[in-house]
């Protein structure tokens, strides 16, 4: 029931992909990184010898906690991803209001000089 | 020889008029750019009323986005001097010809205006947690730059055009004074640092303070750092 429940919570999450990649809130490459995990996680979930393989592999006495712990390590990788995409795009920004302004004050003709 | 003035300000509708008066009487030869940073109030209107040209930034940058629009503004226009100074009354105008002169001279491409290189007494007295943090960054500072810098969160600037070329491309984003400071020597460009007398604001209050003083510290400490290791690096 358990597993059951598991793989049903990662289809509506895959649905909950796709809704947001259709509606464009989302783009089709950072979708993909989601999908993945969740494929991922879904095989893993459906097919316990992974799991506990996994678990006797890391020492680790109870296999859910691997998955614990291998959802907080993916969910923290992707979160740094996301801050250094963040970063990018700041400095982009940053550059383009610059450019934008500077372009913008050299259409204008200059400010009349106060007496 | 082609002098401007930039002055990065944020909502400093109530000083910014009183300021672009100031410049242009202690230096009727320089042009006056203000760079209005994302003001919510009139600060470019009044730029513009009292005869400043106002570059307008659709949004905030803060301070470093705002000083490096200005870099580039008077790279792009040709200017040979770029003086820089805030725009909350501060830095008194009448000391730019300090700031300016070392840069003709030929003995500097970057003047800093410093409280403390005389011991004045009517001198503007930041608050004691600021006097501590300034002074750490002074001693990080000097043993990065293996030189004196006393004032190393001044903003009251002067640069040659080759300096505002280099900072059009290269400057700091938050709370730009003391890494940049760092970032010019290893350009290879001359600091020295000129006394002046700073004032209190006309209007208004800091943007650095309450836990924005944290980050600030924590910021450029971590910059300095990097900076640090950096240098180490390179000396390998």
């Amino acid at each position: 029931m358990t597993r059951l429940s598991m793989v049903v919570a990662c289809l509506s999450l895959v649905a909950i992909v796709l809704s947001l990649v259709r509606r464009r809130r989302i783009a089709e490459q950072h979708a993909l990184r989601w999908l993945l995990g969740i494929t991922a996680f879904g095989i893993v979930v459906a097919v316990p010898i992974i799991l506990e393989s996994m678990a006797t592999f890391f020492d680790v006495k109870d296999p859910t906690n691997v998955i614990f712990a291998a959802g907080f390590y993916i969910l923290a990788v992707l979160a740094l991803r996301q801050q250094v995409e963040i970063s990018k795009l700041q400095d982009e920004h940053r550059i383009l209001v610059r450019e934008f302004a500077v372009e913008s004050s050299m259409a204008q003709p200059a400010s009349p000089s106060a007496d | 020889m082609r002098l401007v003035t930039i002055i990065p300000a944020h909502n400093e509708a109530a000083s910014i008029a009183h300021v672009v008066k100031e410049v242009k009487n202690a230096l009727p030869e320089s042009a006056v750019l203000v760079i209005d940073d994302g003001s919510t109030d009139s600060t470019a209107s009044e730029a513009q009323l009292v005869g400043a040209q106002v570059l307008k930034l659709p949004h905030n940058l803060g301070i470093g986005g705002a000083v490096q629009a200005g870099y580039r503004w008077a790279t792009v226009n040709d200017f040979d001097v770029v003086l820089r100074l805030d725009g909350d009354g501060q830095h008194d105008p009448a000391e730019g010809p300090a700031l300016i002169q070392p840069i003709l001279d030929g003995e500097a491409d970057v003047t800093i205006g410093s409280r403390f290189v005389l011991d004045q007494t009517d001198q503007h007295r930041p608050p004691f947690f600021r006097r501590v943090g300034i002074a750490v960054f002074s001693k990080l500072v000097s043993l990065l730059v293996k030189a004196s810098v006393s004032d190393t969160t001044s903003g009251y600037r002067c640069v040659t055009k080759e300096v505002a070329q280099y900072s059009a491309l290269y400057h700091p984003h938050d709370f730009p004074e003391v890494e940049s400071i760092v970032h010019y020597h290893r350009a290879g460009f001359r600091i020295l640092e000129v006394p002046v007398l700073m004032r209190d604001r006309l209007h208004g209050t800091s943007t650095i303070n309450g836990l924005k003083s944290y980050y600030y510290a924590f910021k450029v400490l971590l910059a300095l750092g990097l900076l640090s290791i950096e240098d180490q690096e390179d000396r390998r």
